[in-house]
């Protein structure tokens, strides 16, 4: 009984040094717990990684991967995200062609930078109609609404 | 004034005064002025209180003098912080792309499903390096739940200070909610643990959280949508003020927030516990009327327990007229001392509110200095 009564108090007691501990090196605990969990942001969060960019001189477009993610497998409706990021002061209106999965299917986004209208040209099948369009850092992004292809599956799709 | 007390409650409070010099600065003195006296107030008004809780052997008051203005500055800090993160933007950033947004702890529990199915936080934030990350909000609640079980929701939260006040105003209950409510926390954190995951998306933050209205104001800044907005007012009114002051509870805490729920849980893993020494208690009921979190009842009472939604906060321990309710330390057995208890519950307890709400106070306080001298935030 004793034993494990100064198992108790020896238990409470290292909880004050612990927490001082933790508090005062949040920022490196913090570092290691992610780094040890491999945890990331959701990818309908962050738009996913980036796989190509493109410089126009007056602005760079970054295109992201497209995201289907869902909590087990993926899901028939996903996104692409798309942003711009000034080098000058963006045009009224941006056009960007973009061949989403690298097989000549090209079509033009159109995004208004003014009231962040965006539509598209030429869409193909797969582009779903839907986009949201926000300011973004010091530029703009847009998702563009997808559908998963019949029978399409992820290896078909850049990574 | 007993100098003896006061001699014991000073040498007592001198490790106090030594950890929270080092967790409220991080180890130096802040370059400005703002944050230099924010710094110094803070630090005062955390250490006085803690001389007063070993001075006067009461918890819960002292407590609740501190926790209170945290919940209030915390509004102020987040605020500021949230301003700053959109200052450069010209207009409203649809939240999922807000990158770099804080976490609030409460969203915790609907992170953790999908956290463990996809590896992936679904929340707009930075995993570490700034403000609120999600990273450094997991340590700090696992610090809080490890060392203090569900005494985040009296020492930790800056959320729970606002029902807390909003319980102490009137001097007695309007009427008492059915005793069936007290297990809504539970159905809310199952409902919304499983939506989030569903959907990938943290659905209680967004839809009904009744906390946003104090820290995600004005509308159409930060809420894009305006019914949404009105239904975060609607919550917060109903939840955090009108019912803690009728029903003298903590409300929002008792009744609604999923994440007091998983910290019930968290109740197993700490060493602190309140008890009531059975013998010695007269059954006067005292505990069971005051208990802000509808924890200590009749039956628990009957085993010498606080239930498991207790957050030691105290009031029971400070309110019982034969001192029979206790802190206590796990296996320690029903003779231990009760003081020792108490103490050995205080340090963590307190340090961790310290440098927790503390570092909160700090920031809001420069920031109404500098607000009052220069017109800004920040
Ligand atoms: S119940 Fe929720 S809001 Fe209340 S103190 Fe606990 S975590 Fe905070
Ligand atoms: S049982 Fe006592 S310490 Fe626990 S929540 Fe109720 S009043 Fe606070």
């Amino acid at each position: 009984m004793s034993r494990l009564k100064n198992a108790g108090y020896l238990w409470a007691a290292l909880l004050t040094p612990a927490v001082a501990l933790a508090m005062l090196y949040n920022d490196s605990l913090s570092r290691s717990l992610a780094a040890a969990t491999g945890v990331k942001i959701s990818p309908r969060f962050s738009g996913g990684e980036i796989t190509r960019t493109a410089d126009h001189g007056r602005y760079l477009t970054r295109m992201h991967r497209p995201v289907f993610d869902g909590l087990t497998g993926e899901r028939d409706e996903g996104f692409i995200q798309v942003e711009w990021e000034p080098v000058m002061p963006l045009p009224g209106t941006l056009r960007e062609e973009l061949d989403i999965y690298g097989k000549g299917e090209k079509f033009l986004v159109v995004l208004n930078t003014i009231d962040g209208k965006v539509c598209y040209e030429n869409a193909p099948r797969y582009v779903s109609g839907e986009s949201r369009a926000t300011p973004f850092r010091s530029g703009w992004a847009v998702r563009i609404g997808l559908k998963k292809e019949e029978g399409g599956r992820r290896e078909d799709r850049p990574e | 004034m007993n100098t003896h007390r006061l001699l014991r409650a000073a040498l007592l409070s001198l490790p106090m005064l030594a950890l929270t010099a080092v967790l409220l600065s991080g180890g130096r003195i802040p370059p400005d002025l703002p944050h230099r006296l924010a710094l110094a107030v803070t630090y005062a008004a955390f250490n006085f209180f803690f001389m007063l809780m070993l001075y006067t052997g009461k918890t819960d008051r002292w407590r609740a003098a501190l926790y209170i203005p945290v919940a209030v500055l915390f509004a102020v800090s987040f605020m500021g912080h949230m301003l700053e993160l959109f200052s450069a933007q010209p207009a409203v950033v649809d939240f999922m792309f807000r990158e770099g947004t804080p976490l609030c702890p409460i969203v915790i529990p609907m992170t953790l499903i999908p956290a463990a199915l996809t590896r992936t936080i679904i929340w707009p934030g930075t995993l570490t390096g700034s403000y609120a990350s999600i990273a450094s909000i997991f340590v700090i609640w696992l610090t809080g739940s490890l060392a203090l079980g569900r005494g985040w929701c009296s020492w930790g939260c800056f959320f729970g200070g606002w029902d807390d006040a909003f319980s102490r105003v009137l001097p007695k209950p309007a009427f008492k909610a059915p005793a069936w409510l007290r297990n809504l926390p539970f159905a809310v954190l199952i409902l919304f643990a499983l939506l989030s995951a569903a959907s990938l998306f943290p659905l209680y933050c967004a839809l009904t959280c009744p906390v946003k209205s104090v820290t995600e104001l004005p509308a159409g800044h930060f809420v894009n949508d305006a019914l949404l907005f009105w239904v975060h007012l609607l919550t917060f009114f109903s939840l955090v003020i009108a019912l803690p002051l009728l029903l003298k509870r903590r409300a929002q805490c008792a009744y609604f927030c999923p994440l007091g729920a998983l910290q019930c849980g968290a109740n197993h893993l700490t060493p602190f516990e309140v008890r009531v020494d059975t013998k010695t208690c007269s059954g006067c009921g005292t505990c069971v009327r005051n208990c802000p979190m509808l924890s200590i009842t009749e039956e628990t009472l009957a085993q010498g327990r606080s239930g498991l939604r207790c957050v030691k906060c105290g009031r029971c321990v400070d309110n019982c007229p034969g001192g029979a309710a206790h802190f206590h330390v796990k296996a320690t057995g029903p003779g231990a001392c009760k003081d020792t208890a108490r103490l050995l519950f205080l340090y963590p307890a307190f340090l961790f509110m310290a440098a927790f709400g503390g570092t909160i106070c700090v920031d809001a306080l420069a920031r109404l200095l500098l607000l009052a001298s220069t017109g800004r935030m920040f």
